[in-house]
């Protein structure tokens, strides 16, 4: 077969629904665009344990404090499913790794603002994961099998950070005039950054077009934005909060809840590197990954000591998995 | 900064008793015993979980129905001594990697093939074969106190958060 012919076979198996494993043809590009985005999609889970584990210490009683646990642990578990689906295409730990510590990565640019109060958490798990559990229910349709099974995974657990995060802005919207006071602080700094998570307009987005094309994605980021809007605004509205946007109007014909402008300026510049955490952020992964070497070392002197190997089949580029 | 993340090992998962094991995906770690112990802190942060085996990446053989299909060599070496092999196969896009057939072959790809003569399985898109000395599982004495911390972690379930109920309440203050 020529590359035109399998090119066409790929994208008439895409359109049949069929899904792409590992050992398939596929095109180099679409190889790429997919090692770019799952492990963009990993570090954002790495990073992501940060703006909310610095509030494990400080939740206001036991029960928070192991559900931000039990939730922040998750994030981790996603993490190493999105790694080991990036892997499936040739892409290495290390190289990911050393990529994200070296700022060359991405990563998603929400993770880059400060958690200030204890109502941020309940805001990013009912905001920011339920918009995450918005594109992850679309990416479980994709046509890559070891994405979408990882992120069906991903999905069933999202909804425990959505609903315990709703709880805590349910209950301090209902709660003394301070609490709500924090809560609606807490959602005027998270707006933003929630609504930029879905990326740029459809118009602006240029990875879209291809991504839909190959069945990567099925809805474009402006369709995605717009579910979302229209999921949290009654709710957030009937516990008496808002949305800090002047311009919000419900737009009769269509029944959607049409927003002001975004600030894409900002998103560029977090994306770029120099949002309120950046910097913090990526210093504190290199700083526990470093911490973490002397574990790494131990590990290895006991494999190498009890099974008398532990540094052969290290070639991991070759080795095939789904 | 590169330092090594080891070798991978593919994890494979029991839910319950009387379930095959099913291919869940992979973790890093520098022997089988660790990989089981890592294995089990990504896999099984949620309760339902009897068995895991893990198996290093490189001893595991992959194939699609492409490849299975465009293969024009012969399978491999069929001089070496039959060995148990596990061979899991994935009937559609939907139903896991699933254990599905066990035996004795001189190599993964001669199982996998002596399957397919078989009759089975012949549209499914995936296979996975292992042999069973290259297997490490977790100890069956063992599965209560290795899976407990999943089993009595608390909260971790969305039914305990009635979010549905307040917001209805709220609404109706």
């Amino acid at each position: 077969m020529t590359e035109e012919e399998r090119l066409q076979a790929f994208e008439a198996r895409i359109a049949r629904g069929e899904k792409i494993e590992p050992g398939d043809w596929m095109p180099e590009r679409f190889r790429k665009q997919l090692i770019r985005m799952i492990s963009q999609h990993a570090h954002s889970e790495i990073v992501g344990m940060l703006p909310e584990g610095k509030w494990i210490t400080r939740a206001p009683t036991l029960r928070r404090k192991l559900i931000l646990i039990a939730k922040v642990q998750d994030e981790a578990g996603h993490g190493q499913y999105l790694y080991h689906a990036a892997e499936t295409l040739g892409a290495t730990r290390e190289e990911m790794l050393d990529d994200l510590l070296a700022s060359r990565a991405k990563y998603s640019s929400v993770f880059n603002y400060p958690t200030l109060s204890w109502a941020d958490v309940g805001v990013i798990g009912w905001l920011v994961d339920g918009a995450a559990i918005i594109n992850q229910t679309m990416l479980a349709k994709s046509s890559y099998g070891p994405y979408a099974r990882a992120m069906l995974r991903i999905c069933a657990e999202e909804t425990f950070h959505k609903k315990q995060g709703q709880e805590i802005v349910i209950l301090l919207s209902q709660g003394t005039p301070n609490q709500k006071a924090m809560v609606q602080d807490a959602i005027n700094r998270w707006w933003w950054p929630t609504l930029m998570m879905f990326g740029p307009h459809d118009s602006d987005s240029k990875n879209s077009p291809e991504l839909m094309r190959w069945g990567v994605k099925t809805r474009s980021n402006d369709e995605l934005r717009q579910v979302f809007v229209n999921q949290m605004i009654p709710d957030l509205h009937a516990l008496g909060l808002s949305v800090p946007d002047p311009k919000l109007r419900y737009h009769e014909e269509t029944g959607n809840w049409l927003i002001g402008p975004i600030d894409w300026d900002e998103f560029w510049r977090v994306v770029k590197g120099d949002g309120p955490c950046n910097r913090e952020r990526l210093e504190t992964r290199r700083k526990a990954h470093q911490d973490g070497r002397w574990v790494r070392e131990a590990m290895a002197a006991y494999a190498e000591k009890y099974e008398g190997k532990g540094t052969s089949d290290r070639s991991n580029r070759s080795v095939r998995s789904v | 900064m590169t330092d090594t993340q080891w070798p991978r090992f593919e994890v494979f998962l029991i839910e319950e008793d009387e379930k095959p094991a099913e291919h869940v995906g992979s973790v890093h770690a520098p022997d089988a015993e660790m990989a089981l112990l890592n294995a089990r802190d990504v896999f099984v942060r949620r309760p339902r979980c009897r068995q895991l085996w893990v198996a290093p990446s490189s001893k595991v053989l992959f194939r699609t129905a492409q490849e299975l299909k465009d293969a024009t060599t012969p399978p491999g070496n069929q001089l070496e001594e039959p060995q148990p092999y596990l061979v899991f196969s994935k009937p559609n896009h939907r139903e896991p990697l699933t254990l599905s057939k066990c035996l004795s072959a001189g190599s993964a790809e001669t199982a996998l093939r002596s399957v397919l003569a078989g009759g089975y399985g012949a549209d499914y898109p995936l296979w996975a074969i292992v042999s069973e000395a290259d297997l490490t599982r977790s100890d069956p004495e063992e599965s209560e106190s290795f899976f407990e911390p999943a089993e009595s972690k608390q909260y971790k379930m969305h039914a305990d958060f009635p979010t549905g109920q307040l917001m209805k309440e709220v609404r109706q203050k």
